[in-house]
């Protein structure tokens, strides 16, 4: 097994942090580039994202691949901006105001970034004005919005309101997440669409974006 | 005829009451004082710290008040997560939480709560309650120095309130539940939820000898509540979430489950119920709450994450009594036509043949439309009376 391969089986196998940044290094002295550590890493949240739906894997095993690819991917940045690596398309995400959940949105993160996805993550608690200002600024392909509780749902309304108010509605497609929102919601509210879970977000955005 | 508690206690032997019990684990402030308008559930802004036991008990009144103007059969009792008196919460200076917000990439913010258990809280000024935001111990190390001084469940003042509750419950014919955490939750809490997951899968002997601790303190409070007279524990704390369980079944079963077993027993042995609480889809947990765990009852059952209680009922209704399921997203988003709909439907499922608590699938928070409570609760005294 070479390091990439053992690169995507330590993202596979929820192996220790330290364990897989050694072999992102060793990977790395041996010429492997940024894009091919980034496809390693891709591999194994794709195959980690099936587990998951095939119920083999559950939330823990989720968030442990997403926060190793998350390590991986801030390990390589340096050496992406270097090399001027072109990006997929880009993502502004959130957690809506008055909900501080972040495990969903930050796996989401993780498997956007190692797809390829320039991701500015504005964090949680998000308000509507920050998410507005953070569209006119990165100019981002898409505005991805999550949250948990249903007392925020309609905080993400305000926020597709807001973009239609500032004539930014079409400029971007807008994902919504979590478990206060459904399809219905995403509809209701008019976004683009629901993403049911992580693997389904990047599927969508893939779609939306990477020509997938 | 007998009272609300007879009904509840029927209830919990899996025997058929003369009316189907009603209850809510929570109402949030803001509805309770609509309920009992003019009168004021005080919060810590309303009352300086000295005076902290006499808003206890000023609530403690106003919670027995509206839970019975309401017709509810069950009361909460909560001794469990009561700090004791003298106890101060640590706030977070603008040096930690920018540390702790380094270190974790999470927000911590300058006058983050830190509660008992090493859980950080914020007060939520909408709700008017304490909300969850993070753990804040983020290492074994950590977790080990905190444990030094383990909460100590014989701690005064943890039950200033309890016997309030308790007389205005018994003078009224209602049943008592006694409030726990469940220790995975706390743990999990305690904690960045990465630094536990790491934690669980690689320091599986560090999680069991927590959880064993959390444990013991949990029979301990379980104990207390035998004494004060209540008739049920319910363990909060959530094990699943809309896709499934937090973690496989089997680390559940193998490590937390023998452990709430001994929670169970020790209800058992002061001749209470145990139930178990988790929002999310637990039916891949069930098998293991009702054989491992050996619980009594279960609490939720959410039917926004496709839990059928229909189905439950049919699978466990011989063994285990259930509690819930009218979604609690619809309380807030649906209409008032709606939610008499789901009720009726709730009781026709789960009533025949008794076994059954209706609520809903979690609690009264503020953004649940009132009105649309007050119909599932009136739905439910239309309903939930005979053979259903």
């Amino acid at each position: 097994m070479n390091e990439l391969e053992e690169l995507t089986r330590a993202v596979v196998d929820c192996m220790p942090l330290e364990k897989t940044k050694e072999i992102v290094i060793k990977a790395l002295k041996g010429g492997a580039k940024p894009l091919e550590i980034i496809e390693a890493v891709s591999k194994g949240l794709d195959r980690v994202g099936e587990m998951y739906e095939n119920g083999e894997y559950f939330l823990m095993e989720l968030t442990l691949a997403g926060s190793t690819a998350s390590e991986v991917m801030s390990m390589i940045k340096p050496r992406l901006k270097r090399d001027a690596t072109p990006m997929r398309g880009k993502v502004v995400i959130g957690t809506v105001l008055g909900d501080f959940h972040y495990i969903g949105k930050d796996i989401v993160i993780a498997m956007l970034g190692s797809a390829g996805f320039e991701v500015t993550n504005l964090g949680v608690d998000v308000p509507t004005e920050r998410f507005i200002a953070a569209v006119k600024e990165v100019k981002p392909d898409v505005l991805a919005m999550s949250g948990l509780l249903t007392i925020v749902v309609d905080e993400m309304k305000n926020v597709v309101d807001g973009l239609k108010k500032e004539g930014l509605r079409d400029s971007v497609r807008v994902m919504i997440g979590g478990r206060a929102v459904s399809h219905e919601y995403a509809e209701q509210i008019g976004a683009d669409a629901f993403g049911a879970n992580a693997i389904d977000a990047v599927r969508l955005t893939k779609r939306w974006v990477g020509g997938d | 005829m007998g009272t609300r508690r007879d009904d509840v206690l029927k209830t919990m032997d899996l025997e058929e009451p003369e009316h189907v019990p009603i209850f809510e684990s929570h109402i949030d402030p803001p509805h309770m004082e609509t309920l009992m308008f003019p009168e004021r559930f005080w919060s810590p802004e309303d009352r300086p710290a000295s005076e902290r036991v006499e808003l206890l008990k000023h609530n403690a009144e106003i919670l027995v008040r509206c839970y019975d103007r309401l017709g509810f059969f069950i009361v909460r009792v909560n001794v469990a997560l009561n700090p004791p008196l003298g106890w101060s919460a640590k706030i977070l200076s603008k040096e930690e939480a920018g540390r702790l917000s380094r270190e974790t990439g999470l927000k911590y913010t300058l006058g983050t709560f830190i509660d008992e258990w090493g859980r950080g809280t914020v007060y939520d000024h909408r709700c008017r309650k304490w909300v969850q935001q993070y753990g804040t111990l983020t290492s074994m190390d950590e977790w080990e120095r905190w444990a030094e001084n383990f909460p100590d469940p014989f701690a005064e003042g943890r039950d200033l309130d309890a016997k309030i509750v308790m007389r205005l419950a018994e003078e009224r014919g209602m049943a008592t539940f006694g409030v726990l955490r469940s220790p995975f939750a706390t743990l999990f809490e305690a904690f960045p939820i990465e630094i536990y997951y790491r934690l669980q899968l690689e320091h599986p002997d560090f999680i069991k000898r927590a959880v064993k601790a959390y444990t013991d303190y949990n029979c301990s409070i379980i104990r207390l509540y035998g004494e004060l007279g209540c008739d049920l524990v319910v363990s909060s704390g959530d094990l699943a979430h809309r896709d499934g369980p937090h973690m496989s079944p089997r680390i559940f079963n193998e490590i937390y489950f023998p452990e709430k077993r001994r929670q169970v027993e020790a209800a058992h042995e002061v001749g209470m119920k145990y139930v178990k609480h988790s929002d999310g889809d637990v039916r891949l947990l069930l098998d293991g709450l009702v054989n491992v765990a050996r619980v009594d009852g279960v609490h939720s059952l959410d039917p926004s994450a496709g839990v059928d209680i229909g189905e439950v009922k049919e699978m466990y209704g011989d063994k285990i009594f259930l509690m819930g399921n009218v979604a609690v997203d619809s309380l807030a988003l649906k209409t008032e036509e709606e939610v008499v709909a789901e009720t009726k439907e709730c009781i026709k499922k789960a009533a025949p043949g008794g076994g059954f608590v209706l609520s809903s699938s979690n609690s009264w928070y503020t953004h649940c439309k009132l009105r649309n409570c007050l119909a599932m609760v009136r739905t439910g005294m239309e309903n939930g009376r005979g053979s259903t």
